[in-house]
């Protein structure tokens, strides 16, 4: 049941970046993301962030976090190759 | 040793022959001393009237008094001897180039190397001259975009380049091909097995689980093609705006053209890691009007601007709406295309939304001829914002490499070199992104009077004939002899 609503989401680790702008919070621990429920895909760590699978408790639980944007993953899709505009 | 009365291929380069700069000193000094030093004899212009070629002298150099300079063949012991002088005080040589091919300026011009603005990577494309000349043709070229032309491919090149200006404008040059820099293209692949990318990829990796980064679709070698494509393609038309930056290749579009932005952003993080510059993204998805940007391209972004990687994307093809994601991260460079009217293509987005939704710049992005996999016929044409972003990729690369300048301040010399277009900022932001190029000399080298037909005649469009009968023209000064 839980399993099912399991989705796809980037989490932004303010502060994680190669050495972001402005004054952000520095970023938690990957650990805490992990104790809040999110299962790390990848740790993307030249940009900062964290992309993973997390249910919807689990989302709020990352919410709470200090420091961190969650938002769910886009599909993208492009024209196909015989497509008047690209 | 080729000379300007070869058939065929105009020659460039140096010539073989060195040209000595005496000091003011009397002619005989300085014959005497070419004499002393390395058993050269010189004689003197004044006596020896016109004269089509040095090998019709009876001697191993002219020497030309009026300018304390004389031209020989000479063996390379002898030039050992000369360059010896030339360290020696008390001797009056004082300088031993070698000599170069010099051409009218609407038909050919060789200095790269007289410049030293680029004399790397010679090997690929096997020219001595790696700047990029005005083409004969363009007449009705100047410093502006002039609003009124309207573009058309030709033969060798691609509208888009000219509008870019990656083919100068005529009596200048774009010395800067971009060099040194690296363009990453996030996109469908490449087709690695394409001649023209031979030896241009530097590095790629798959984001698409289950397919390699060859490209099934089109979009990305087509893109790619674009930013960076080789000065000498093997269909004839040239069409890659930056043709000596290299290319780093993410596929993080799939052969049908899908993606996620989990796969964008790893293929991000990779290009930042993999040392990129200038990051090219044709690809996006749509936003409503007052729908904020994404936060983690924005952090994608800035992370990479401060590891000097400057991201350009696609601003979208759905019309009057909204630039897409991530385009609308207000630290992604968008783009709109233009048509050969340089007006807003009717498909290109707009800035509907501020925080980033504004458009940036604009390029060419429609009928673009590119490079497409072997396999769909290698070459291609393709209309949209996604044409339009790796010709900014280029335009980057090329400025990048001319200023040095990476991540934000290459950004803002995108923005304040861009030609400014009549249509709004709404439209086409700070209007096109445009190749640094630079005025040529008026004159670039002393002229060399026993070869004048190309110099003041011309009128000739066979770059690979001389006319004898030019020394007649009356508009130009005669060789002082």
């Amino acid at each position: 049941m839980r399993e099912e609503r399991r989705r796809r989401v980037h989490v932004t680790m303010r502060g994680a970046g190669a050495a972001a702008s402005g004054t952000p919070p520095p970023a938690p621990p990957l650990e805490t993301l992990t104790e809040a429920g999110l299962d790390i895909d990848e740790h993307l760590d030249a940009i900062g962030v964290v992309t993973g699978w997390a249910d919807d408790d689990a989302i709020d639980r990352l919410r709470a976090i200090d420091g961190v944007t969650v938002e769910f993953e886009r599909g993208v899709q492009i024209a196909p190759p015989d497509a008047p505009v690209q | 040793m080729s000379t300007e009365t070869a058939v065929g291929r105009v020659p460039e380069g140096p010539t073989g022959r060195q040209i000595i700069t005496f000091a003011n000193v009397d002619a005989g000094t300085a014959r005497r001393e070419a004499r002393d030093v390395a058993r050269l004899d010189l004689v003197d212009a004044r006596d020896i009237g016109t004269f089509e070629s040095l090998e019709e002298v009876d001697a191993d150099g002219v020497y030309f008094s009026a300018l304390g300079i004389a031209v020989v063949d000479s063996a390379p012991e002898q030039l050992g001897s000369l360059s010896r002088a030339v360290g020696d005080s008390t001797s009056p040589i004082i300088a031993v180039e070698p000599e170069v091919y010099v051409h009218a300026f609407d038909t050919f011009e060789s200095t790269g190397a007289a410049d030293g603005v680029e004399t790397a990577d010679t090997a690929e494309t096997g020219a001595v001259d790696e700047v990029d000349i005005a083409e004969v043709d363009t007449d009705d070229a100047d410093d502006d975009a002039d609003v009124a032309e309207t573009y058309v491919d030709t033969p060798t090149y691609t509208w888009g380049l000219k509008a870019v200006r990656a083919i100068p404008p005529i009596l200048h040059t774009a010395p800067w091909t971009g060099t040194g820099i690296r363009i990453a293209i996030l996109d469908t692949g490449i087709d690695l097995g394409h001649p023209d990318f031979a030896g241009r990829v530097l590095a790629s990796q798959s984001f698409i689980p289950g397919e390699p980064v060859h490209d099934g679709h089109s979009h990305g070698t087509h893109c790619a093609g674009t930013a960076a494509g080789i000065k000498a393609p093997a269909g004839g038309r040239r069409y890659g705006v930056a043709h000596h930056s290299r290319l780093l290749v993410g596929k993080v579009l799939s052969n049908s053209g899908s993606g996620t932005s989990g796969q964008i952003l790893a293929g991000i993080d990779w290009a930042i890691r993999s040392g990129a510059h200038v990051i090219s993204m044709s690809l996006g998805s749509r936003v409503n009007v007052g729908q904020p940007h994404y936060t983690y391209y924005e952090q994608a972004a800035v992370a990479a601007l401060d590891a000097g990687s400057l991201i350009v994307a696609a601003a979208g093809n759905d019309g009057w709406s909204p630039v897409g994601a991530p385009a609308n991260s207000p630290s992604v460079l968008a783009v709109a295309a233009l048509d050969q009217s340089l007006q807003r293509a009717s498909f290109s987005c707009v800035a509907l939304n501020g925080g980033g939704g504004e458009i940036n710049v604009a390029a060419p992005g429609v009928a673009t001829y590119s490079s497409v996999p072997v396999a769909k016929g290698s070459y291609g044409v393709k209309s949209g914002t996604s044409m339009a972003t790796p010709h900014v990729a280029g335009v980057a690369a090329r400025l990048a490499q001319k200023t040095g300048f990476r991540g934000r301040a290459l950004w803002r010399e995108i923005e304040r070199t861009a030609v400014p277009l009549p249509q709004s900022a709404q439209e086409v932001g700070k209007g096109l992104a445009v190749v640094p190029v630079r005025r040529m000399a008026v004159v670039a080298h002393p002229p060399t009077p026993w070869r004048p037909g190309p110099i003041i005649d011309p009128g000739s469009t066979d770059p690979g004939s001389t006319d004898p009968g030019s020394t007649d023209s009356g508009s130009t000064e005669p060789p002082t002899s």
